[in-house]
């Protein structure tokens, strides 16, 4: 492919992660695929990465961008931590998160992230965000290069929408957890970028 | 701040009430320098290349299946009318061809008698509304009244001109009550900030103008008021590809706001045809 000279520091290498947030639990799904334009680089990176305060991130999208937003969270995490004298709760990293991508407005990270885990009162909440840093909470988050098919999937289980029987439906973990892994077979049959293996986290 | 408390730190001297004021500030900023937002352009990287608004459009654009899209809002509408201010949006986000989400919540409620509505880059409003709010937060706290919808409006587009030609994109509406009676303003990505009595913004807003063009009458009573802005936004949502999902509305009072409603806009499309009534 014939390319203009010029400076290219984005590459699209991630997987796919899954979030789905219950009552009580928040069940996160990856794959374990890294992939730079055909070529595999990895089968067993997982793109779930764990905060200090037992939250989950899921990023995707540009590896470079993924692990410096993990590293520079970390490092605010304990900050807050240490200045507050508590763990951070998910709905304030959340909003952390949204502020510290914006500062990257210009040059964006080039990541699709979500945040997980459980709030102040112990119900399942995930976040998810753009590139750069607007926050919506969601019931359920996809990201990846698979979004596009497994999101309808989602909307379909999940909430019950255009199906024969609407309205949100209620699942324990253990079903959420097989709902996942089912998704995900059907998924890699058709997508280049899936495949090799699903970590999931409850 | 916490560690102010755990230090003892007390403010209690009246006489210098308004320099301990100044030093509070100046030591939130010493407490921690890179955290503090005050100074928004520390804040905000400068990127390593020249023109961010022409960078920024070439990746929109594919190079290489590299595709950065930002989350993109669509309708929303706001008029003045004999008893306050209606506000309505819909809430459907895409990101380039691909409907990101159905429940962004487009209208930011800044503080209970100012709201903000988004439409462009939902990011950019986010964030700038919320410093917006800051900076009324702050003005209440200093000069113990509220603030006017005009000096609102006033400093978010001083602050958006700061960033004119990088590729903002967000095209607000910043409405509120205060002593001059019901405010509306808008105000856009290139600093402009412009007062009138009705106003829509996004994809889906030549549709929006149509219907309340057609119906908007200043003494229309509050239910009236309500339904012109349903329709405006469920045929705005009907026609603009878009738009859509849920449609929410706001009245702004002179008590402060009240959230309406906020229904399926296929629901009252569906409704509107069974009907066949159009009350202008």
């Amino acid at each position: 492919m014939v390319k203009e000279h010029g400076w290219y520091p984005y590459e699209f290498q991630s997987g796919t992660t899954v979030a789905v947030a219950g009552d009580d639990y928040v069940v996160v799904a990856s794959d374990t695929r890294l992939t730079e334009n055909h070529a595999i680089l990895s089968r067993t990176h997982s793109n779930v990465y764990k905060m200090h305060n037992n939250s989950l991130l899921l990023s995707t999208g540009f590896l470079g961008d993924v692990l410096t937003l993990k590293k520079t969270l970390e490092g605010r995490i304990k900050t807050y931590e240490y200045t507050h004298n508590k763990p951070i709760s998910t709905p304030a990293l959340a909003q952390m998160i949204s502020i510290m991508m914006y500062g990257r407005r210009f040059f964006p990270y080039y990541t699709n992230t979500v945040i997980t885990g459980l709030d102040t009162d112990g119900k399942g909440c995930v976040f998810a965000f753009d590139p750069v840093g607007s926050m919506t909470q969601q019931l359920y988050a996809c990201e990846g290069s698979a979004m596009p098919l497994i999101l309808p999937i989602l909307d379909a289980h999940i909430l019950g929408k255009n199906t024969s029987k609407p309205g949100p439906v209620k699942r324990t973990k253990e079903e959420t957890v097989k709902m996942i892994k089912d998704i995900y077979m059907a998924a890699c049959e058709r997508n280049v970028e899936l495949g090799d293996g699903v970590v999931i986290h409850v | 701040m916490a560690l102010a408390n755990v230090l003892g730190f007390k403010s209690n001297n009246e006489f210098d009430r308004s320099l301990q004021c100044q030093k509070t500030d100046n030591n939130i900023d010493e407490f921690c320098p890179t955290l503090n937002i005050e100074n928004i352009a520390q804040f905000i990287t400068l990127p390593p290349y020249a023109d961010p608004a022409k960078y920024l459009k070439m990746v929109n654009e594919k190079v290489d299946r590299v595709k950065i899209q930002f989350l993109k809002g669509t309708t929303t509408l706001a008029f003045k009318f004999r008893n306050g201010v209606i506000v309505a949006v819909d809430s459907r986000a895409t990101a380039g061809g691909f409907i990101a989400s159905g429940e962004v919540k487009k209208v930011i409620e800044i503080n209970p008698y100012l709201l903000g509505t988004m439409a462009g880059g939902a990011a950019d409003c986010a964030f700038w509304e919320r410093v917006l709010a800051r900076h009324c937060r702050i003005y209440e706290l200093r000069n113990k009244e509220k603030i006017s919808v005009a000096a609102a409006s006033k400093i978010l587009a001083n602050m958006i001109f700061e960033y004119r030609g990088m590729g903002l994109s967000m095209g607000t509406m910043i409405v509120g009550w205060d002593k001059r009676g019901p405010g509306l303003y808008m105000v856009s990505d290139d600093g402009e900030r412009i007062s009138d009595n009705i106003f829509s913004v996004g994809s889906g807003s030549i549709y929006a103008y149509s219907i309340l063009d057609a119906g908007y009458k200043y003494e229309m009573s509050t239910v009236d008021a309500i339904d012109l802005a349903r329709r405006a936004i469920v045929h705005a949502a009907h026609r603009d590809a878009a738009s859509g999902n849920i449609v929410r509305i706001y009245h702004m009072k002179e008590t402060g706001w009240e959230k309406i409603e906020e229904k399926d806009t296929n629901d009252y499309m569906y409704q509107y045809r069974d009907e066949k009534t159009m009350n202008f």
